[in-house]
């Protein structure tokens, strides 16, 4: 017996009574007996009502306690308006419970009452403490493959009960499984169901058509529903189960009913899961109704197979299967084809019959039906690639390169080395196992107020209202510049050298300021999350980002945009890092684990985009290369600029004067330029090398309203150029003050030089005739009879060969004998070509494409893409460097793509793809 | 505290005064169960601290020694009506003693002047005796009930915040504690705190002799200590 008082000296600080001691601790009775009462809760029925579990389709559902047992229940109570839907609410309302109601499996939720409260109809049905499955994927993300056929097995027993009883679920969904104490899945969530052989009046009275992503595509269409479309949702639901993510997921609706329609899940495999989980699941998922399983048994009996390790009953499909069900899905396309396949076989066929061999016949039919299957196959892969290459996607990049490495063994062709190319110029992240993908979200990210540059003693501060101003300090605490960002800063990142700062703001851009910048310059947009956390790459060209949803993006600094990104579950705390080599990022997750990504970089392409810098398409070329020295220059708007291949930097550094025409030229030492206005001017390599810049200034004698057109690399260098008023053109010397020889060229439009200036060819843009002049002799020009005016020539490296560039033709003239050696011709119009310094290749630009043509056949050998995720904008120039097998492209957007083809073939060699520069001599 | 009684009842309280074994018992039941209220009883009505148990250990064999429970009829109102009654008349017993050995010459030190002057009410008295009552049946069925769930893994601080209406500890900690969802969460707090109810009803029917009895003890417990009225 105690001895201790029953009062323990405190008081309830909420109802001021004296509180009352059990056990060494303190309550209040009167409290303890308001929580305990029963009188004025909430009931329905005899079910006292605790709280909302959550709201379905159809109405809310309460945790709810039977009164005198105690037992927890969901209870359900439809959300009915008075409006004109009531009716038909209430009807499905009463279905559900009248379906669930003539239910009884382990694997269906039970229905345990049925009753009214004040005009609405209610039901109580088996409380589900695990949560949906829908819950448990976002907790924990994929499961592991046994557990995953294990918990689709007891669902897909549950559904054929039902379809045994005539029921279809017509909703399966994650949202729509419900868990146990114990884990395991229930059916719930009949709202839509109805018996597979009522009337369709119901279904056209519900605006529900099931859910995108996991409603079979003929259900979607609106057709009515059967078994297949319920093992249709089985199978997505298996796919998410096993890949952490739905099987179709897309930025719209449309889009996922698309990817539906046309069954393009990206393959289980790719998330390291068995080949024959996956083959179960693509079974189930299959477009057309006949393809899919015949009954949930038949899911659950492979499940089970595949469970107790014995062999499954889904195989690889056969060239024909996969033959007619692309016929069923794509009638049009494959109309063409097929006629043409017909027509083979129907003209085979007689000629057979009437050498009265008619079973030879069908071996050739057969044979031929083959062949097209394969050739469908083969373009739907094709059509899959390019799919996958639209996006920058981590994975993306390989997945691509094995479909193409393994078309390249059906049938090589310059489109597999092409979109090859492409994928190429895609970066990537490999990781080695699966990633931890919980975040942690509910942590807040610290925001990054100051950010200080030990190697500059550059500081760089937020400040301002909403945190958008960014000040930025030099060592002896003057202002270098302020300039406000679009929304509050995120994310402020140094550069080693602390002469670049890496900026993120909230509204989801980044930006980068650099010495000399008197603000900030947006780079890349449209990010699905703000950027938290920078980590620069050594090389000063990349940056990894993680943003607040715990991706990582490649930034490319070149290309102001993303090469690639990945949700990786960086948690908000953890930022990444670099390794040592610059090939992997490192961070933690959340249950501080090492992990780490390695970095898949574009092979043979860069992109080098300038702020602000357009450019337009003129009749000569405004682009030149030095591999040599790692230089670029290009023709812009403003004027020509610089761009420095080692370090990245770039400038202007000579200034246009007004709009004139301008080209400018890499010489021996230093820059040419001349324009229309400026005439001809020049930097030496001293000059370039201490960052000297040519401001903009007209009259320049003596070549006034000279436009530079042409140079040849012997020494002492030639240079052609138009010459205004007297509209002709000549040659001189660079930095010489007289012409050299005039070439009289009626209507002059472009001009070309041999390197080694013995001849010099001319064009006028009315004649249809190309004038061949040897620069050695005072003979007249001989004649090429072009078919149409040439807007474009250009020599070959050893003169030999002139390449005429006509709107709709491009021909190859020898220029020894005058004769046409080679004809190219293309469905847009052409505009300009250049030599590979080997004289192999002749890269062709017409006016949406760049090709390579092989020169002694003119064959493609590949299509160069457009490495960029922004829509393509229009080539304007394109030129090789004079010694490696670097080609430029211009961009009238003012970026400039450098391809280098040597990498490229050694890439496409790994990959079992050639470059078959001399085939077919 | 032994806080379990196994068919503690009015009935069992007048059968403890036919035979030696079951009365035994109902006085062990009631010792805990009145124990701390007559004690109290006592010291409001001036009995000195060091005397108080010696005296309610008096009362409570005089009063079973007594015959008193053949008297305790339960169609004659409530146990602790009579229980109050009989200690009201066992302490005026004690001070017409005091008062004789006074006259007489004795040695109790019993404090007459203060206990004249400044006991309460009457009607005082048997209402702080009353509450004392309802404390510690609350007390007991809370003890219970810790009891009980201590084996369900969940300590008393835990099964006190739960049950509590306004708690400290919120629910979601105490259910990532054990393990369980919110939900399984908010139905064992449904099922702690109907468990309650039926300790505490179990406790009070204890010391009542019918269905319609318990409902006004119930009642009254829950006006005494300050709770919802039913």
């Amino acid at each position: 017996m105690s001895g201790a008082p029953p009062m323990s000296g405190q008081v309830c600080e909420h109802c001021g009574v004296p509180l009352v001691s059990a056990e060494g601790h303190a309550f209040c009775a009167a409290c303890i007996l308001r929580s305990t009462s029963l009188a004025g809760l909430d009931r329905i029925g005899p079910y006292i009502i605790d709280s909302p579990l959550g709201e379905g389709g159809m109405g809310e559902v309460f945790l709810a306690f039977h009164e005198a047992t105690g037992r927890a229940v969901a209870l359900k109570v439809p959300a009915v308006g008075g409006g004109s839907q009531r009716a038909s609410l209430l009807k499905r309302f009463a279905q559900e419970a009248r379906m669930l109601s003539l239910l009884d499996h382990p694997g269906i939720l039970p229905i345990y009452e049925v009753g009214e409260f004040q005009d609405r109809p209610w039901f109580a049905m088996k409380l589900a403490e695990g949560g949906t499955l829908a819950d448990r994927l976002q907790e924990t993300g994929a499961q592991p493959p046994r557990k995953a056929a294990e918990m689709l097995a007891t669902v897909a027993s549950a559904v054929q009960y039902a379809h045994d009883h005539g029921i279809l679920h017509r909703d399966l969904k994650p949202h729509n499984i419900l868990l146990d104490e114990k884990g395991q899945p229930m059916l719930g969530d009949f709202g839509l169901a109805r018996p597979a052989r009522a009337s369709a009046e119901l279904s056209h009275t519900l605006a529900v058509l099931g859910t995108p992503g996991y409603a079979a595509p003929e259900v979607s269409q609106g057709r009515t529903p059967s078994p297949a479309a319920d093992i249709f949702s089985l199978g997505a639901i298996l796919y998410h189960l096993l890949a952490g993510r739905p099987p179709f997921k897309g930025d719209s609706v449309t889009q996922v009913l698309e990817l539906v329609a046309h069954g393009r899940a990206v393959p289980l495999t790719h998330y390291g899961v068995p080949l024959d989980l996956w083959r179960i699941c693509r079974k189930s998922l299959e477009p057309e109704l006949e393809d899919r399983y015949a009954s949930a048994a038949a899911l659950e009996r492979d499940l089970r197979a595949w469970l107790d390790g014995r062999g499954v009953s889904v195989r690889p499909l056969s060239p024909l299967v996969r033959l007619s069900r692309l016929i069923r899905r794509n009638p049009l396309v494959t109309a063409l084809i097929l006629t043409t396949a017909f027509a083979i076989i129907a003209s085979l066929g007689s000629m057979l019959i009437s050498m009265k061999r008619v079973q030879q016949a069908d071996t050739v039919q057969l044979q031929a039906d083959q062949q097209v299957s394969a050739e469908h196959r083969h373009l739907e892969r094709l059509g899959h690639v390019r799919l996958l290459l639209d996006s920058h996607r981590a994975g993306h990049r390989r997945e691509a390169l094995d479909l193409l490495q393994a078309e390249w063994t059906f049938r090589p062709s310059e489109l597999l080395r092409s979109l090859a190319i492409r994928a190429l110029a895609h970066g990537d992240f490999v990781t080695e196992g699966p990633l931890n993908e919980k975040t942690g979200i509910f942590a807040k990210p610290q925001r990054h107020r100051r950010a200080f540059a030990p190697a500059s003693g550059r500081s760089a501060t937020v400040g301002g209202s909403h945190d958008r101003e960014l000040r930025i300090m030099d060592r002896s605490g003057g202002t270098e510049a302020v300039f406000q960002l679009e929304d509050s800063v995120t994310a402020l990142q140094w550069n080693q050298a602390g002469n670049e700062l890496a900026v993120g703001c909230l509204a989801k851009n980044t930006y980068l300021w650099k010495v000399g910048d008197a603000s900030a310059v947006s780079h890349v947009h449209g990010r699905e999350s703000a950027a938290i956390a920078f980590a620069w790459h050594s090389d000063q060209r990349l940056i990894a980002c993680q943003t607040e949803e715990g991706a990582l993006h490649l930034w490319d600094l070149e290309r102001r945009e993303d090469l690639v990104m990945q949700r990786c579950g960086v948690p908000v705390n953890h930022p990444p890092r670099w390794d040592a080599a610059g090939a992997q990022i490192l961070w933690s997750d959340v249950d501080n684990n090492p992990c780490r990504i390695a970095v898949i970089l574009p092979a043979g392409v860069r992109m080098l985009r300038p702020v602000g810098a357009e450019g337009h398409r003129e009749s000569f070329c405004t682009l030149d290369l030095d591999a040599r020295l790692g230089r670029v220059t290009w023709v812009t708007d403003e004027g020509a600029r610089l761009w420095d291949l080692k370090t990245g930097a770039h400038r202007l550094v000579i200034a246009k004067y007004g709009t004139e025409w301008m080209g400018a030229r890499f010489l021996s030492d230093g820059l040419q330029s001349c324009g229309w206005s400026s005439g001809l001017r020049s930097l030496d390599g001293v000059a370039l090398s201490a960052g000297r810049h040519l401001a903009a200034e007209g009259g320049q004698a003596p070549y006034v309203g000279a436009v530079l057109l042409d140079a040849a690399a012997e020494p002492p260098g030639w240079l052609a150029l138009l010459e205004r008023p007297a509209n002709r053109f000549l040659l001189t010397h660079p930095n010489t003050t007289r012409p050299v020889k005039v070439l009289a060229q009626k209507d002059p439009f472009s001009i070309a030089l041999t390197p080694d200036a013995r001849l010099a060819a001319t064009s006028s843009f009315q004649e249809r005739s190309i004038q061949l002049w040897s620069l050695s002799s005072t003979s007249p020009p001989r004649h090429l009879p072009v078919q149409e005016a040439g807007c474009n020539l250009a020599f070959a490296p050893d003169g030999l060969t002139l390449a005429v560039v006509g709107r709709h033709l491009v021909t190859l003239w020898n220029t020894s004998s005058g004769q046409c050696v080679l004809t190219l011709a293309a469905t847009d119009p052409f505009h300009m070509a250049t030599w590979s310094p080997d004289g192999r290749l002749l890269a062709v630009q017409t006016a949406t494409r760049t090709r390579l043509h092989r020169v002694h056949d003119g064959a493609v050998i590949a299509e160069l893409p457009n490495p960029s995720l922004e829509p393509g904008s229009r080539p304007v120039a394109l030129a090789f460097d004079k010694q490696e097998s670097l080609l430029g492209e211009q961009r009238e957007d003012g970026s400039v793509i450098l391809w280098n083809l040597n990498t490229i073939q050694r890439e496409l060699l790994l990959l079992g793809m050639d470059w078959p520069v001399n085939e077919g001599r | 505290m032994n806080a379990h009684f196994a068919t503690t009842r009015w009935s069992l309280v007048r059968s403890a005064s036919l035979s030696p074994e079951p009365r035994r018992e109902a006085l062990s039941e009631l010792y805990t169960l009145y124990w701390r209220p007559i004690c109290d009883y006592l010291r409001r009505m001036g009995i000195s601290e060091s005397e108080v148990e010696d005296v309610a250990q008096d009362f409570f064999i005089g009063f079973f020694e007594s015959q008193s429970l053949d008297r305790a009829d339960s169609e004659h109102g409530r146990f602790r009506a009579y229980l109050v009654g009989a200690l009201r008349h066992h302490v005026q017993k004690l001070r017409r003693k005091a008062s004789a050995q006074k006259r007489g010459g004795g040695n109790v030190a019993l404090p007459l002047d203060a206990l004249d002057q400044s006991a309460p009410h009457e009607a005082d008295h048997a209402r702080l005796f009353d509450l004392e009552w309802a404390q510690t049946m609350m007390a007991h069925s809370m003890a219970r009930l810790e009891s009980e769930t201590s084996e369900q893994g969940m300590d008393a601080a835990q099964t006190s915040a739960l049950i509590h209406g306004d708690a400290t500890i919120p629910q979601r900690e105490i259910a990532a504690r054990l393990g369980i969802s919110v939900t399984a969460m908010k139905t064992r707090v449904f099922r702690l705190r109907r468990r309650f109810r039926e300790i505490l009803r179990e406790e009070v029917s204890r010391t009542v002799a019918n269905a319609v009895e318990l409902e006004g003890e119930m009642a009254y417990l829950s006006e005494i200590l300050g709770g919802p009225v039913a």
